[in-house]
Formats: C-alpha cells, structure tokens, sequence
C-alpha cells in the first residue's frame, strides 16, 4: 500500500476501515514515497519493487507530481511505473447507480499505454529559447497495449475496440500506434474494432459517448480522455483506475497520473469510492458481496461527499459503508 | 483559455460538443499579416457531403467574424442576429443539433429574417 499525498493517506485509511468491517483477509506493507515530502529516493523505489516481488499487488493513493524541475525529468511516480514495468493502466468508467450526470448508464473502459509517448521525459534545449520533446512511439509496446485491449475485450466480454489517436499529423509516430491496432485487431475476428481522431473522439465522448466500449490510445491522449470520461460520470473521487504489468497489478484512483486540483489534495472531503471501488477488481468474492452495498450510500443524499454535491466527511461516508455491510455479516 | 497547438485542438472539441457540436462554433485564425476564418472543429463532414443536411451556422458565423475583422460591423451584427433568430425555430434545425431541416431551408430561414433592404 503506497498512501501517497494529499488526500492519499485517508483514502487508503478508509479502504483499511473498510476491510477490517468486512474482515477481509488482507495485509497491507505500507511504504511511504512521496516526492513533495522528500521521502523519495531510489533506495525506497527499490524497497518497493522488492514488496511487490513478493505481493504481486498494489493499492495506491496518490504520489503527487509537482511542477518544479528539480532535475530529474521522469517524475518520482512515472519511475516507479517504469520499473514496475506498469504498461497498462485501465479505468473503467461507469454511472453509478443513484447519482445523476449528463449521461447516464455509462460503461466505457478506457486503456492507456503508460510507459512511453509523450510522457518519455526526454526534453532539451536545442537552441536557446527552443525545447524539443521527444514523444517516443515504439512497435513493441504499441503491439504490447493493443494485445492487452483485445484481451481485455475478449475476457470482459466487450463487443468493441476503439483505437484512439492523431496519424493525421504525427503519421509515424501516431502512424505506427495505429498500424500496430490494426494487426492485432486482425488477430481477434471477434472484436469490432475501429478507429477515431483524439479531438473528435473528445468531442463525441461529451456529446454521445455511448458509441463506445473499449478505447486503446498512447499515453498523453489515455490521461486526457481517462479525464474527460471521469468528469461524466462524477470526477476523480468516484472511478477506480487499474495498472498493470505482466507480473503485477496496482489498484488506484482512475485519474491518478493526473494533476489534482487543490482542493483534492488538501481538504479532507474527497470521496474514499474511488479506491473502494477498484480494490473490489482482485477479490471476486468480496466484490460479490461488498459491491451491492456500495450504491446504498451514493443514493442517500445525506452521506455524499462534496465533489457529488453533499455535506459528507469521508468518514461519515465510510461509516455508512460500514453499517450497510453490517447487516449481512451479522454474527 | 490559452495553451499549446494539440492541447487547443482537444479543448476546442470538447467545449464544441458542449455547445452542440461542431455544426455551431465559428473559429478564426490570426498571424502578422493575415486572418483566415473558419469552423472551429474543421471536420471535413465526408459522410454528410452534398446531402444539403450540413449546418450552415459555423460558417456563416465564422464570416460575421470577418466581417467584424474587415469592419463591417454592422453588416455582421445583422447576419449574426438573423442567424441566431433563426435558430429559434427548431422546424429549421439540421439533423446534427437534432433537426430534419435542410441546408438550403436554414439558409432562406435565415435570409427571411434578414431586414428588407
């Protein structure tokens, strides 16, 4: 369990509150990164590689980027992705039921290649007053998402892969993204598969995103439109986001490579739904009997959290999980 | 809002599909010495081609926006309130703001509330 900043540590708290209600049968090993808090460093990055060979799973807060360059280019929490080799990162952005947004009944699940792109960190100043930043498409990790998508699809039962990305303009960079979809699409009959531009994607997600089941982008376009899709259904404190690497699984909040607005990382009203939600992924038996309490508390006006319009702390909305389990785990 | 050329081209979209898609937003491109006018999105509008069911209303905004640029204010204050008028009317709506009116049908609609000259 890597708490994190800002609202990181009470989210992970209400998981463990949780849990505990529910007495599931997990342990968290605790380690503290974070590179606004100086506890960052290689060694602690190394600490936790080693937990995770033994773990194989992760449950995240939030490590916070900041804006400063102090140096290092690749942010303390891209590095960690790196060495993890956390190449898919997958939120599944879906209405909950009894909370009311524009669209309703959404279940779109967006993949995002999350270790090359635009997000390579390799910038420089080619000449005074001009930075040229490398976004790095490669064939192999583009095979390597694209597989991942179709057999995410082909195991969830989804109908269709949508390819997000701009070949228009960077045609061999986007180009090859795009290539390398449609080979392996043709390795899957049974999946639809077809392809749309970042921009008009972005704008058919706000105006009708029901024409889509499955998108697979590069890096930069996964944040934005992980983004985009969240804000339909309610923002960041309510989709669960999922990384993952051939040999490990990290559970966080969907939109945790991106940068929080204020008020997330420093108020205590942020939704604990978020990591709640996503911890459900790897444990199909409490999900079966966790998940049907959990629209119980989102219908119910008076235990919303801020960010859905109520007056609720977080741990009035955890207390409510709690005493909607209660009942079905008796004595 | 101000920001960089992809970010631009993503929230540009966005904010249209807000509004109503890109049958609506008028756009407008500035350099030293030229002004050049358009749709906001720029879709080319492949499938809709020559079915007279495209939205006129980007487009003539979008040559308000030059009028305004060349000056003639008041010709394009004119054009412009015709065509929000017009607008009013939902019998000449094309399909992509969820009508069954026709180009032409929009353009006389409009023109109709155009002051007799």
């Amino acid at each position: 369990m890597l708490p994190g900043d800002g609202v990181g540590p009470e989210l992970m708290h209400a998981v463990k509150e949780v849990f505990k209600a529910a007495s599931v049968p997990v342990v968290f090993d605790e380690h503290h990164l974070s590179e606004v808090q100086n506890t960052a460093s290689e060694e602690k990055l190394d600490r936790v590689v080693d937990s995770m060979k033994e773990s194989k799973v992760a449950l995240i807060g939030k490590i916070h980027t900041p804006m400063e360059y102090k140096g290092d280019l690749a942010s303390y929490d891209m590095r960690l992705r790196r060495k993890l080799d956390l190449f898919a990162n997958v939120v599944h952005v879906k209405s909950l039921p009894g909370y009311q947004t524009r669209h309703n009944n959404l279940d779109l699940v967006i993949i995002r290649e999350q270790t090359e792109g635009e997000y390579s960190s390799l910038e420089h100043e080619s000449a005074k007053g001009v930075i040229e930043c490398l976004k790095i498409i490669t064939r192999a990790k583009s095979q390597r998402i694209a597989k991942f998508a179709f057999d995410y699809a082909t195991k969830k039962g989804r109908a269709k892969v949508t390819a997000v990305h701009k070949a228009n303009i960077m045609k061999l960079g986007d180009g090859l993204f795009l290539q390398c979809c449609k080979e392996v699409a043709e390795l899957y009959p049974k999946i639809k598969f077809d392809t749309i531009i970042i921009d008009n994607c972005c704008m058919q997600l706000v105006q009708n995103p029901y024409q889509f089941d499955v998108l697979v982008m590069p890096n930069l376009y996964g944040n934005i439109v992980d983004n985009l899709a969240a804000g339909l259904v309610g923002g960041a404190g309510v989709v669960p986001g999922e990384s993952y690497s051939a040999e490990y699984a990290v559970f966080e909040l969907g939109l945790s490579m991106a940068s929080s607005p204020p008020q997330v990382l420093l108020g205590t009203q942020g939704s604990p739904l978020s990591p709640v939600l996503s911890i459900s992924e790897p444990f199909p038996s409490f999900t079966t009997t966790f998940l049907p309490f959990l629209p119980l508390p989102v219908l119910d006006l008076q235990v919303r959290t801020r960010d859905l319009g109520g007056y609720s702390t977080t741990s009035d909305f955890v207390k409510s999980v709690i005493d909607n389990l209660h009942p079905h785990y008796g004595a | 809002m101000v920001m960089p050329n992809l970010y631009g081209n993503i929230v540009n979209n966005v904010c249209a599909g807000l509004v109503g898609g890109p049958g609506l937003v008028p756009g407008a491109n500035y350099g030293h010495d030229y002004a050049v006018f358009e749709t906001a999105t720029r879709n080319t509008g492949k499938s809709i081609a020559n079915r007279n069911i495209a939205n006129p209303t980007a487009a003539l905004l979008a040559a308000c926006m030059m009028l305004d640029h060349l000056r003639l204010h008041s010709h394009a204050s004119t054009i412009r309130q015709a065509v929000l008028a017009s607008l009013d009317d939902p019998r000449t709506h094309t399909p992509d703001i969820g009508g069954q009116g026709t180009t032409s049908g929009a353009v006389q609609s409009i023109i109709s509330h155009l002051p007799c000259s």
